[in-house]
Order: C-alpha cells, then sequence, then structure tokens
C-alpha cells in the first residue's frame, strides 16, 4: 500500500515537470506587449511618421556608429543599456509601429535580478539586486569589478556619494549599509528597520545620506556612521522616491500616499517642514531630476509621466502645475530617468517597455521593449546624452530551458519567487486563497454527493416511472445552463437593489466581519455561500446523478442480483446492500474527475463572486502578467488534480476490499 | 455449433440487410430527446448561414439607381475572400467591373455618405427587399444606449451600452459560436483520431510516450490555461479556436486508441497485415471505419463545451472585440445588473442555454442510438 503510494507520487512527476514546462514555455514565448497586440498598431504612442525602411536603414547604421555594445543579452539578470534616438524617430517597429529604441547591450552575468542602480565616479555604476548583491560594475565594458558584502536581503535602493567614495545600499527589511573607500566590507549596517527602505540618497556634499521607508519616515543618516540625526514625518504611507535639489538645500519625496512633498532644510542637514506640491492619481514610484537641477520629473501608477519646473516647486504657490503631462505607458510606471542634457527623459514601466521622450517636442520620441520585464530603475549615462541604463528584471533572452531550470531549481524548495505586483511572496498569496478554493470545493462536492447519489439511485430504481423521466429532463436541462449565465440571472434575482435584495453577492463575509461574534459571523459566512455554492454545484448534480442512475441500472442487470433475488432477499436488501455497494466504486472514483474540472470552474465563480481564491488569483495573475504567480498556480493545480487522482485510487480500495494495490 | 443454436432458436437471427450507420439512423429517428436537438440544430446552422440576409442595414436585393444590387451578399464575399491581402490584390487587379456596378460592393460612391437607411424610400432607391430585421450587429448608436427591449423603437430585444441592437448579435453570435465549436473540435478531433490510430496501431514506445503526454494534457487546469494562453495572444476567433482544439484532444485520443486497440486483433485486420498492406492504409481504411463510431458522440458533446468554454471566455473579457459573442452580452448584463436591464442577460443566456442543449441531446441520442445494449 505504503510502495504504491510512493509510486504513485513519483509518477506524478514528470507529468508536474510536463504541465509547469509547457505553462512556462507558453508565457516565456508569448509576445510582450499586450495592449498593442489587442489595439492594433501604436496604441497610444505618438510619433510614428517616418517611413519604415528608411528609418531602419538608420538605426542601423546609429548601431554601427554607437560600438557600445556591451555584449550580448546573454543573461535575465541583465542591466541593459537603451541608446535614445538620436533623431526624433529611429525606427519603426514592424510589430508596434511605434519609434522602437534599440537596446545596445547589457551586463553579463548578473548573479540574480537587479533592482537598484546609482552611477557612481571614473564611469562606474553600482547595482543592488535580488539575494542581497550589490556589485560596482565598469559602465562601458559592463565588467564587474568588486562584489560588495553586507549581509542584506534583496537590495531595494542604492545610492553613492558623488563627493566622496561611499556607497549605501538598503534592503526590502530596512536594513541600510554603508561602505567607504574600496572596501569589500561595510563601513556601517544599520538595525533592520522592518519594512522596505526604498530610496536612498546622498546630499550634495556627501556628509549625510536620507531614507525613505515604507514605514513613511524620511531619515537623515550621518554619512560615515549611519547613524540617525533627524526622522521627518509627513507622508501618510510608505515614501518610495527621493530627489535631492542641486544645491543641497532642500529634498523631494513622494510614495503611496500619491503626494510630492518638498522639504527646504533651515540650514542643511536641520529641520525642514513638507510642503505638499502636486497630487498624483494614484501612487508616485520614481522621482529624478535632471542633471542641470532645472526638471523633476514623476513616475506614478497612474500612468502619466510629469515633469516640473523646480523654480515652480520651490516657489511659494500652494498649487503646483506640471510643466508637462507625458501620456502613452499604459501601466504604472516604475523609473524615470534623465538624459545627460536634461532634454531627453526615459521612463520604463510594469508596460516592460522603455520608452524617451524629447522635453522640448513634449512627445515620445523612442520606445523598446523589455520582452518579459519590469524595469525597475533606470539612470541616465553621465557620459552619453542619449543613452540610459536600466535594471531590468524579466525573463529575457536566456534560453528558455535554462530559465525553467533556474525556476525549478527554486521551487524544489517552495520558493516561488515575489509576486511583480506587490512584492509579496507567492507562497503566502497562495496560502491565503488556496484555503478558501478548497474549502469552496470541498462543501461543493459533499453536496453534489449527498444529493445526486440518491437522486440518481432512486431513478434507477424506478426506472422507466414518470419520477424517472421528469427527473432526467430536469438534470438534463441543469446541465446545460452555463453557470456564468445561472450566476448573473442568480445576483439579478436575489440580490439586485431592483428586485429581492436578500443574499449578498461579493466575497464571503460582510465588511467588519472581524468584529461579529462567532455564531453572527457564522451566518454572515453562510448567507455569502449560497449563491456561489448554488453555482458551483448544480451542473455536478446532474452529472454524477445520471452517472450513478446508469451505473446502478448496470449493477441490477448483473446475474448476481437475480441469484439475490431467486434466493428471496428482501428488494431493499438486494438494492442497497448488493447492487448499490458494487455500483458505489465507480461512482467514487468520478470524484477525482470532478476535481480538475471544479478548480478550472471556480475562475469564474470566484470572479463573478469576487472571491479571493485559487482562480481569481489566477485571473488577477494573467490579467497583471504576473508570471510567478501564474507559474505558481498552474503547479498547484495540476498537483491538485494528480492527487485527487491517487486519492481516487484509494478510495477504491475502501470501497471495494477486493482491489489492492500491490 | 452455430448452426445448431441458429435452428433451434425460434427467432433464427438473420444477417441484417442494413449496415451500422442505417441502424444508428433509425434508433436516433425513435429517440425523441436527440431528434429535438438534431432540428434545433438544424435550425442554429440555417440560421448561422442566413445571418446576413436576416439582421443586416443593407437590403437583400434593391433597384438603386436603376441597376440591380445585392449589399447583404456581401456578407458571404468577405467570407470567400477572407484575407485582406488577397481581397486588396484582387482589388488591385481591377475585377473589370467598376465598385458602382459590381452587385456586391460595399462601396456605392452614389450613396455619397449615406446609409441606405438614408437613402431608403427616396427617389434612387426604387426598389428594395429588406432583411427582417434592419440592424447590423456591429452597428453603434448613441442615441438608443441600453434600451430596454420594445417593439417601438425596433429594438425588439433591446440594445446593449452601444447602441447595438441584442436581436442582431444574437442571431450574428450564432455564426460564432457555431464555427468555433464546429472548428474547434474539429481539430481537437483530427488530432485525437491521428495520435489515437498510432499509439493504438503502433503500440510500443510510441504508445507509451502518447499515452504519457495525454495524461499531461489531461492533469492541466484546462480552463485557466486557455485563458492564460487568449490573454496572451491576440483575442482572436482563430486564437481561441486553436487553443480550444489543442487541449480538447484527450478524450478522442483515449476513444480511438481503446477501439484500435480492440480491432487490432481482428481477423480482417490480420488478414490485410497478411497481405502486406501498408500499415498506414490499413489504419486509415480497415480499423478507422470501425473504430470511429464513438468520436462522433464525443464531437457531438464537444462542440456543446467547445461553445460554452468560447462564451465564457467572452463573459471574463477574451472574447474577439470584433466579433459578436453571446458571452459578452450577458457580461454586459453583469456589470449592469443593478440598473434591472435584464435583457442583457436572459436573451443571450437563452440562446447559450438552446445551443448547449440541443448538443447534448443530439449527443445523448447519438450515444443511445450506437448502444447495442438499448436497441429495441
Amino acid at each position: 500500500m505504503l510502495s504504491h503510494a510512493i509510486r504513485s507520487i513519483l509518477s506524478m512527476i514528470p507529468t508536474l515537470l510536463g504541465i509547469t514546462l509547457v505553462t512556462f514555455l507558453i508565457i516565456s514565448l508569448a509576445p510582450g506587449d499586450p495592449v498593442a497586440t489587442s489595439f492594433g498598431a501604436g496604441a497610444g504612442e505618438p510619433g510614428a511618421e517616418a517611413g519604415a525602411g528608411q528609418s531602419r536603414e538608420r538605426l542601423a547604421d546609429a548601431i554601427k556608429a554607437k560600438k557600445k555594445l556591451l555584449g550580448m543579452v546573454r543573461e535575465d539578470h541583465a542591466v541593459r543599456v537603451w541608446s535614445g534616438p538620436d533623431a526624433p524617430v529611429a525606427a519603426v517597429d514592424d510589430r508596434t509601429g511605434a519609434a522602437a529604441m534599440s537596446a545596445l547591450g547589457a551586463f553579463r552575468e548578473l548573479p540574480g535580478w537587479a533592482y537598484a542602480l546609482a552611477p557612481r565616479a571614473n564611469d562606474q555604476l553600482v547595482v543592488g539586486g535580488e539575494a542581497g548583491y550589490v556589485l560596482i560594475a565598469d559602465l562601458v565594458t559592463g565588467a564587474v569589478q568588486r562584489e560588495l558584502a553586507g549581509g542584506l536581503q534583496r537590495i531595494a535602493s542604492v545610492a553613492t556619494a558623488s563627493t566622496g567614495d561611499l556607497i549605501a545600499a538598503a534592503d526590502i527589511d530596512g536594513r541600510i549599509a554603508l561602505w567607504r573607500g574600496e572596501a569589500v566590507k561595510p563601513a556601517a549596517v544599520l538595525e533592520p528597520l522592518g519594512k522596505p527602505v526604498r530610496s536612498l540618497a546622498f546630499l550634495p556634499d556627501g556628509s549625510r545620506l536620507l531614507s525613505a521607508c515604507d514605514d513613511g519616515l524620511i531619515r537623515l543618516h550621518q554619512a560615515d556612521t549611519g547613524a540617525v540625526m533627524k526622522t521627518y514625518s509627513g507622508h501618510i504611507a510608505g515614501v518610495y522616491s527621493l530627489a535631492v535639489s542641486a544645491d543641497g538645500t532642500g529634498f523631494y519625496s513622494a510614495g503611496y500616499d500619491r503626494v510630492l512633498r518638498h522639504w527646504r532644510w533651515v540650514g542643511v542637514g536641520g529641520e525642514a517642514a513638507p510642503r505638499p506640491r502636486f497630487v498624483h492619481g494614484q501612487a508616485v514610484n520614481a522621482l529624478a531630476l535632471s542633471p542641470d537641477g532645472s526638471l523633476l520629473a514623476t513616475g506614478s501608477d497612474d500612468r502619466v509621466l510629469r515633469v516640473f519646473a523646480v523654480p515652480d516647486l520651490a516657489g511659494d504657490a500652494a498649487e503646483v502645475a506640471p510643466a508637462a503631462e507625458l501620456a502613452g505607458h499604459y501601466r504604472e510606471i516604475t523609473a524615470v530617468a534623465f538624459g545627460a542634457e536634461s532634454r531627453t527623459l526615459f521612463s520604463g514601466s510594469r508596460d516592460e517597455t522603455v520608452r524617451s521622450w524629447d522635453l522640448r517636442a513634449r512627445r515620445q520620441v523612442g520606445q523598446t521593449t523589455v520582452a518579459t520585464g519590469v524595469v525597475h530603475a533606470l539612470i541616465g549615462d553621465p557620459a552619453d546624452p542619449a543613452a540610459v541604463r536600466s535594471a531590468a528584471s524579466g525573463w529575457v533572452s536566456v534560453p528558455i530551458i535554462s530559465r525553467y531550470l533556474k525556476w525549478l531549481r527554486r521551487v524544489v524548495t517552495f520558493d516561488f519567487d515575489r509576486s511583480f505586483v506587490d512584492d509579496r511572496k507567492v507562497m503566502e498569496k497562495i496560502g491565503a486563497a488556496l484555503p478558501v478554493t478548497l474549502g469552496l470545493n470541498a462543501i461543493a462536492l459533499v453536496l453534489i454527493y449527498a444529493v445526486s447519489i440518491p437522486l440518481g439511485i432512486t431513478a434507477a430504481v424506478r426506472r422507466g416511472t414518470a419520477y424517472d423521466h421528469v427527473s432526467s429532463v430536469v438534470l438534463f436541462v441543469l446541465y446545460s445552463i452555463p453557470n456564468f449565465w445561472l450566476a448573473t440571472l442568480l445576483i439579478m434575482g436575489l440580490s439586485s437593489k431592483q428586485t429581492l435584495d436578500i443574499l449578498p453577492s461579493v466575497g464571503l463575509h460582510d465588511i467588519g466581519e472581524q468584529d461579529l461574534s462567532f455564531l453572527p459571523w457564522l451566518a454572515d459566512f453562510g448567507l455569502h455561500l449560497v449563491l456561489p455554492i448554488a453555482c458551483m454545484v448544480y451542473a455536478g448534480f446532474a452529472s454524477l446523478s445520471r452517472y450513478a442512475r446508469t451505473t446502478m441500472l448496470e449493477t441490477i442487470g448483473q446475474d448476481y442480483i437475480r441469484t439475490a433475488r431467486a434466493k428471496g432477499l428482501p428488494e431493499s436488501l438486494v438494492l442497497y446492500k448488493h447492487a448499490l455497494r458494487n455500483s458505489l466504486i465507480t461512482i467514487v472514483t468520478l470524484a477525482a474527475n470532478l476535481l480538475p474540472a471544479m478548480i478550472g470552474g471556480s475562475v469564474i465563480v470566484e470572479y463573478i463572486f469576487s472571491i479571493n481564491g485559487m482562480g481569481k488569483l489566477g485571473f488577477d495573475a494573467i490579467l497583471a502578467r504576473d508570471y510567478p504567480v501564474i507559474m505558481a498556480i498552474t503547479t498547484f493545480s495540476a498537483f491538485l488534480t494528480l492527487l485527487g487522482i491517487l486519492l481516487s485510487d484509494f478510495l477504491y480500495t475502501v470501497v471495494d476490499p477486493r482491489i489492492t494495490h500491490k | 455449433m452455430r448452426d445448431q443454436v441458429a435452428k433451434e432458436s425460434p427467432h433464427p437471427r438473420r444477417p441484417s440487410p442494413q449496415d451500422y450507420w442505417s441502424i444508428v439512423r433509425a434508433q436516433l429517428r425513435r429517440n425523441i430527446g436527440g431528434m429535438i436537438g438534431f432540428w434545433i440544430i438544424v435550425v442554429l446552422v440555417l440560421t448561422a448561414l442566413a445571418a446576413p440576409l436576416l439582421a443586416n442595414d443593407r437590403p437583400i436585393v434593391a433597384v438603386y439607381r436603376g441597376e440591380v444590387v445585392f449589399p447583404s451578399l456581401k456578407a458571404y464575399v468577405d467570407l470567400w475572400v477572407p484575407w485582406k491581402s488577397l481581397r486588396y490584390s484582387l482589388k488591385s487587379w481591377q475585377w473589370n467591373v467598376d465598385p458602382p456596378y459590381f452587385p456586391f460592393s460595399e462601396h456605392y460612391p452614389q450613396l455619397a455618405g449615406k446609409s441606405w437607411k438614408e437613402v431608403d424610400g427616396g427617389a434612387e432607391l426604387t426598389f428594395a427587399i429588406w432583411p427582417p430585421l434592419r440592424w447590423n450587429p456591429n452597428q453603434f448608436d448613441a442615441t438608443a444606449l441600453r434600451l430596454l427591449p420594445s417593439a417601438s423603437s425596433g429594438h425588439y430585444f433591446g440594445t446593449d451600452d452601444q447602441g447595438r441592437d441584442i436581436l442582431a448579435r444574437l442571431i450574428h453570435g450564432t455564426v460564432v459560436a457555431l464555427s468555433v465549436g464546429v472548428i474547434s473540435v474539429g481539430i481537437s478531433a483530427i488530432i485525437g483520431i491521428a495520435l489515437g490510430l498510432l499509439a493504438g496501431y503502433v503500440g510500443g514506445a510510441v504508445d507509451v510516450l502518447l499515452s504519457r503526454v495525454t495524461e499531461v494534457v489531461m492533469c492541466f487546469p484546462t480552463f485557466f490555461l486557455i485563458i492564460a494562453v487568449i490573454a496572451f495572444l491576440e483575442p482572436s476567433m482563430i486564437n481561441i479556436m486553436l487553443v480550444l482544439g489543442l487541449v480538447g484532444w484527450t478524450g478522442k485520443f483515449r476513444l480511438i486508441r481503446g477501439e484500435v486497440l480492440r480491432c487490432r486483433g481482428l481477423e480482417y485486420v490480420v488478414a490485410a497485415e497478411a497481405m502486406g498492406v501498408p500499415a498506414w492504409r490499413i489504419m486509415v481504411k480497415q480499423i478507422l471505419p470501425n473504430a470511429i463510431a464513438p468520436v462522433f458522440v464525443s464531437i457531438a458533446f464537444g462542440i456543446a463545451s467547445a461553445v460554452l468554454t468560447e462564451t465564457s471566455l467572452s463573459f471574463l473579457g477574451f472574447g474577439d472585440p470584433t466579433v459578436p459573442s453571446w458571452g459578452e452580452i450577458v457580461s454586459q448584463g453583469r456589470a449592469y445588473v443593478s440598473q434591472g436591464l435584464w435583457h442583457l442577460t436572459v436573451f443571450p443566456g437563452i440562446a447559450i442555454f438552446v445551443t448547449l442543449t440541443a448538443f447534448n441531446l443530439f449527443g445523448q441520442g447519438m450515444r443511445d442510438a450506437m448502444d447495442p445494449k438499448l436497441r429495441a
């Protein structure tokens, strides 16, 4: 028995591998620009007028002339160099019809995804990323020169002092580490704050360091020891980005609370009061000051790129209007950077593109697709006005099979990575969603069996009677009703203000369920369950009872039933002991076949009733192109399906003692 | 021995004069549900074929400026020449007929930007036979958003949130539902039959490999996979059909494989092998006709489930936005559920339900007709 179980589980492995590999292939090979594919060429992209053939030649010339190729893009964990277009339109992308930027190359062989970038003197670049690495790389060749150790988790931000040799890095647990000179060991590592520090910035004279944390506080540190000197409060939620003004008289901050704030110091590094300057539509992810200090750009979840004039921001007007609002990204903007001449702006977004904008013409002049990755950070190239560097995380340009193996290596330890959308661990999200779906399906399954087996058996026993005909017609009709239609009808009839408003149709609880005592809580929960469960069970009633009827009829036709009757056994004993037990064998095994269908069907039910289970999680992940979550959900559902099959194997032996697994 | 039984039996079994399929047909005719399903399917197919003539904003036949034209038939021309490039190249070859005189053309320069409806009753349009429903399924009408059904507005089933006539969309939606159902099941049947024949007849490693692949595909969270693929690809009819076809073949594979395994040892196959008939010929000519019957039942049910999946996809917003799909209308019904727009939910739902019922009934009827145990 045990050895059979082990063998079954082992035989599941190739199936699981196959399923995950196929899913991986699909999401890896799918084109990267969903809006462009959905809405046709040039969705939301201005400026694609130039003739295609001519500009492609010009692009080729430009690439030859640049000779900035940093090596082939081989590793996904790449810091890329994008060339902004020299001319307003460098090329027209065949697929999107949009102006295309050219990726000039990428740094090689980073040990993991990169999340943060900072420029350093002497043509060096500081890269921070996954698994806590901080690298110093050559800006030109891309060669990694030094690796800094500091015992950090995933790096969320890095900063360099423009004067001294200081480098600071902070991780998602809020640990800040400081390195001085050429030392590999940090000069100081601060106690973790418990929440990510998403932005770091040195003051222009290099004496102080600012850190912005998800706890909503901005801290001023001694640059050499890291000691906290001042804490600035004013943001009511996490601060995502900081920019210190070029003259060192103040700084800008923005974050989840959507407000761009300007802080002016009374004496450098002293007290500062925030002044709200602009309220964005949604959270602000990135701030960037132009090299000449005259412009400030913000990138927000509201997908609009805004440019402010610094004199306006420093002025006394109560409300500041952006000098330019640039629209084009169709997903959240995650990174912004200026080119060296302060005239070109680069932006990176969750839509997996890097775009360049001409600030004088106020329009987009270039675009490139990162394929399948999110641009986390961008910095302008100090030397080359038209180039920009990005830290992109993505599954790009590596042979698919090696990416898959890498994914597999992590999954073996149940590490499904973090969600692209909210940085939460995928396992946490699954852990919250899985019990909901399993619970719903368990309730539905029990109900289906409890109702349809008696229905089917009775129909078989009373074969040919009116009961049999009516029940089979009713069940047949039920079977053909699409569940999304039934759900909509039920909501329309039972939980709409227009008609009866007796059953809730959103979620599994009312707002404020935590405050309820147990019994009202249970009643609330039960009421919320009625509609979703109703939509999950009725099709099962039809198919299972029909199946039960056929099986029972077949069994009743067997010789041993005739024998039992001939012996003179009472009919009830014949039916319920001899026939029923034998027909149960096949019915029980159907549970395994129902399971995958139910998990698939839960997508629709959870979507309609806004239940946060696996189906809705998967649906949202697909819409957000949240690859780690998609992969995890596929793996889990396949695993559950296989488990169901295994379970039915065991149920066989429970119901029918003759069957043994040797 | 056999002769003896035949002599002794009061009802001697004679070889039936009919072939297998005529028995099945006769059985099916006796099955009321199956026949109801069959006739509904016939009506659906006719509706789909005649959709451009049933609901359209152009006349079927008209005498326009002294010329007899057939504007509604343009939909069929599009069907014959479905590829734009081909159509354009044909145009550039100059069909030797000026567009205004080409009876199917949509270009009637004399209309001067007016629609057929505006020309109707004027001096130029001397005669016109209009479709019974004078709405185009994709015709936006900002003045008639979300109308409830009423005879006076001419929208007998109401309009949706873009002012499109629901009845016209339902009629043209038949084309979408049936073509997705038939083509995707066609794809899956071809794959399933080909692989099933191969696995069953060749056996050995091929069989093991194919069965393993089938197992993988069967354990897929299919609906989730379909959503994923459609969301990542262009949401077009072709893609939906392809994906449905590529994940739906496992059932047919198993049916055919089982039947082939059964047939492989039969005398006529062995005889064919002994005669040196090539393997592919045995598979196609000897085994396939005797193994294919259960697949037909599976095809009928498969069409029902493909229609269900397509409507579910469009309900979730992953359908082809350029074609009228029943599921998309229901999703509007859900969006406006609090405004009492019941027609957006009820009518398309009934259309889906009737289609599913018809194919399920027909499949059930076929299954019963092929089952020797139920044969009267």
